[in-house]
């Protein structure tokens, strides 16, 4: 796994950057949850858990912005939530800025929020319903002592013309504003401290069209301005494509294929980027009224497949070694079974040809492309367990 | 040209509440043909959802319905009274939301909620009386060998839900979000309607369960050729399932099409409008187009284009009433920037390379 990591690094960086210290930096990241189990199993030591997230790599430069897509269910949420420590990891090392953050004090915790920020899907339920907005935004400025006073009614007004609200909204309530606005206010709130990063947890997905296109313009202005990296969470395919430089596809707790977006969207490998990409309903062509249906759903996360974590779904199964050998990220570049795909393969691009960076975690990478290409997978229901 | 199953002409939907009264719906027509699936695709708030519960009679009482025409079927369904509603409701049209959790109800087994409608609408010989179905509901259960237990389990079937004998006898907390909504789908269908409104039904769904869901609803378009409303947000969606769209706008229809026509030569500025602020995969814009501004307060509105202050291309007719202009056989527009006398300046509009928009963010 490690030899990995020296892989994913030189990314976006430019020449004089290329040698930095990514900004945050994960490896075998665990988060595993205790389901509710009697006293007599756990005694009899059957305590089962969810995997929400097994064993993630990642790393994120400075001021870039990572985009995390996967169904519902994925771990992408928890993902997101332990790299910011609002979870405790199970397993595993998370490094911030050179730093291990895995086991911090209250103390250091707290230093640690001033540099990485949240935001989440629900602006309402994540904004004090009590508190003006004044308060809401002027709260971190005290804690992490950076205004008091007038200086910090000042920021406070200056934070909301920067997400595009009247300075006068401070004295308003969080349900006085609409659902774009609200999310403006856990945006400004989030830039409130500068931070270095910010995790953001489907940030758009409760807007509609044209204010989520408003947000995400916002996002980008500000990651200019502000110097900030950003882990964007979303299973919405043309929205992480559209913000992110590097994606990460995520199913069932592990990250399944990752990369520059350009390599993601044109040359996906794993069988189930390929598929969610399929998948999506597009408005740019006419479409053969059809789109391609994976199959049956996710398993539990309780009790994920031994090998392969898609092996039960996956449209392009092998045989016996899909089911009992879980692949490891490998780089996709030369690899036999990543080349020669005929032009009928819908959604990837023939003459694109992917960097070192690109991985992915499929065993069809060792094979050859012809085999790969004219395979037919066995029906579902009969594949060994 | 067939009847059309559907015909909606002129609606209006006002809420009265204590100090306002809001315009949801503010004057909209359109027909359904049978075997057609019309879509109404607008941003909340926009009354798409209302149009469908006036047309099911299911709004509260401080909702004022008015229309000069909705017909269904060539009947009337204004002047029906409660219980010739009720009739229709679950039979000859249906429903289907977009939460199936808070539509179905949890404590009683979905093949029993089933084969409750089954027993109501279908043409099966059991007694529908109180008595007994509260036995049913809560005792005995359906008894496995009855008509409607056994339409029932059919009817997951057609809806693709594997092992469907055993499925039945689960309760909606044992069922994911798409069998949910599967179930909500089988639960429709067994009335045997004509005509099924579906209201945002994959929104809360994952894009490969969408893509499952929404492939069942043109099967079984394909199969029985019933007519379904599709109201939803998501213009990928109405692109790839719908035959004919229209747009909502605070209450009123924007731009009524045909599907390909109105993605390839949208005519509407808010349509137009809609269509560049949506990422795309094949675009590489750095900054998405932005609609300007939020919808307008629908307790007080404009007078005239509800658009006009977020528009572009706004002039002094848009605060003039709307009415639609026939830009092309079936495509309607109601926007005044169709009328034959618009200022010379606002000419180019309807150029491909005209853009009023200064990209930038959201100010």
């Amino acid at each position: 796994m490690n030899s990995l990591e020296s892989e994913i690094e030189p990314e976006t960086g430019t020449e004089t950057e290329t040698a930095a210290e990514p900004l945050l930096k994960a490896t075998d990241l665990q988060k595993y949850f205790e389901t509710e189990t009697g006293l007599t199993e756990r005694i009899l030591g059957n305590q089962q858990y969810v995997k929400a997230v097994d064993g993630v790599d990642l790393s994120i430069d400075r001021q870039e912005t990572v985009g995390v897509v996967g169904e519902s269910g994925c771990g992408k949420t928890t993902l997101g939530r332990t790299l910011s420590k609002l979870y405790e990891p199970t397993g595993g090392t998370i490094e911030f800025d050179g730093e291990d953050i895995t086991d911090l004090s209250s103390k250091e915790l707290r230093e640690l929020r001033s540099r990485i920020q949240v935001i989440f899907q629900d602006p309402l339920s994540s904004l004090n319903p009590r508190k003006t907005v004044g308060e809401i935004l002027g709260k971190p400025l005290e804690i992490h002592d950076i205004a008091t006073g007038e200086a910090k009614r000042e920021r406070v007004a200056e934070l909301l013309e920067e997400v595009g609200l009247q300075p006068s909204h401070a004295s308003r309530y969080p349900h006085e504003f609409s659902g774009g606005q609200r999310q403006r206010i856990g945006i400004a709130r989030a830039i409130s401290i500068e931070p270095d990063l910010i995790i953001a947890d489907e940030p758009v997905s409760a807007l509609d069209v044209s204010v989520q296109a408003q947000i995400i313009n916002m996002m980008k202005r500000l990651q200019r301005k502000y110097d900030l990296s950003y882990v964007f969470i979303a299973h919405d395919l043309s929205v992480v494509k559209h913000i992110s430089d590097r994606v990460m596809v995520m199913y069932l707790g592990n990250i399944v294929e990752q990369g520059p977006k350009d390599a993601i969207f044109n040359n996906p490998q794993h069988p189930y980027t390929r598929a969610l990409l399929s998948s999506i309903p597009t408005i740019d062509e006419t479409p053969e009224k059809r789109r391609t249906a994976l199959q049956g759903t996710p398993p539990s996360p309780i009790d994920p497949p031994s090998g392969c974590p898609f092996s039960t779904r996956c449209p392009e199964y092998i045989g016996p070694e899909c089911s009992d050998e879980h692949p490891e990220l490998e780089t996709v570049a030369d690899k036999p079974g990543s080349i020669d795909a005929p032009e009928d393969v819908p959604t990837i691009l023939e003459e694109y040809e992917s960097p070192e960076s690109h991985h992915a975690a499929c065993h069809w990478l060792e094979r050859s492309g012809d085999e790969r290409w004219s395979h037919e997978a066995p029906a579902i229901g009969e594949r060994g367990e | 040209m067939s009847n059309p199953m559907l015909e909606i002409e002129n609606l209006h939907v006002e809420f009265e509440t204590e100090d306002e009264s809001v315009q949801a719906v503010d004057g909209i027509s359109f027909e359904i043909h049978p075997g057609e699936v019309y879509g109404i695709v607008g941003e909340s708030g926009s009354g798409k959802s209302v149009t469908a519960l006036s047309i099911m009679a299911l709004l509260d009482s401080n909702a004022n319905v008015t229309a000069d025409r909705v017909r269904f079927d060539g009947t009337d369904l204004l002047s029906k009274t409660d219980s010739e509603m009720r009739s229709i409701r679950g039979g000859e049209i249906s429903m289907i939301f977009q939460d199936p959790m808070n539509s179905l109800n949890p404590v009683i087994t979905v093949g029993e909620q089933i084969a409750e409608v089954v027993r109501h609408h279908g043409d099966v010989n059991e007694s529908t009386n109180l008595v007994q179905e509260m036995r049913r509901k809560y005792v005995t259960g359906t008894s496995a060998d009855s008509a409607s237990w056994r339409r029932a389990v059919e009817l997951l079937e057609t809806v693709g839900i594997p092992d469907p004998e055993t499925r039945a006898q689960e309760y909606p907390h044992q069922l994911s979000g798409g069998m949910r909504q599967r179930v909500m789908i089988a639960q429709a269908l067994a009335g045997d309607p004509s005509l099924i409104l579906a209201d945002e039904p994959t929104t809360a769904l994952d894009v490969s369960i969408e893509a499952q869901i929404l492939n069942q609803l043109l099967d079984l378009r394909d199969e029985f050729g019933v007519s379904v409303l599709l109201i939803t947000h998501d213009l990928g969606v109405v692109r790839e399932t719908c035959d004919r769209v229209a747009v909502m706008y605070a209450g009123e229809l924007m731009e009524k099409a045909a599907v390909e026509e109105l993605f390839e030569d949208p005519q509407h500025p808010y349509t137009r409008g809609l269509m560049q602020s949506i990422p795309r995969l094949t675009d590489d814009r750095e900054m998405l187009d932005v609609i300007e501004g939020s919808v307008p307060n629908l307790a007080a509105k404009p007078p005239g284009c509800p658009f006009q202050d977020r528009c572009a291309w706004a002039f002094e007719a848009c605060t003039q009433p709307l009415e639609e202009h026939e830009v092309d056989p079936g495509h309607d527009v109601a926007c005044h920037l169709h009328r034959e006398d618009i200022p010379e300046e606002l000419g180019e509009w309807n150029s491909p390379t005209a853009v009023r928009t200064d990209g930038g963010d959201d100010r």
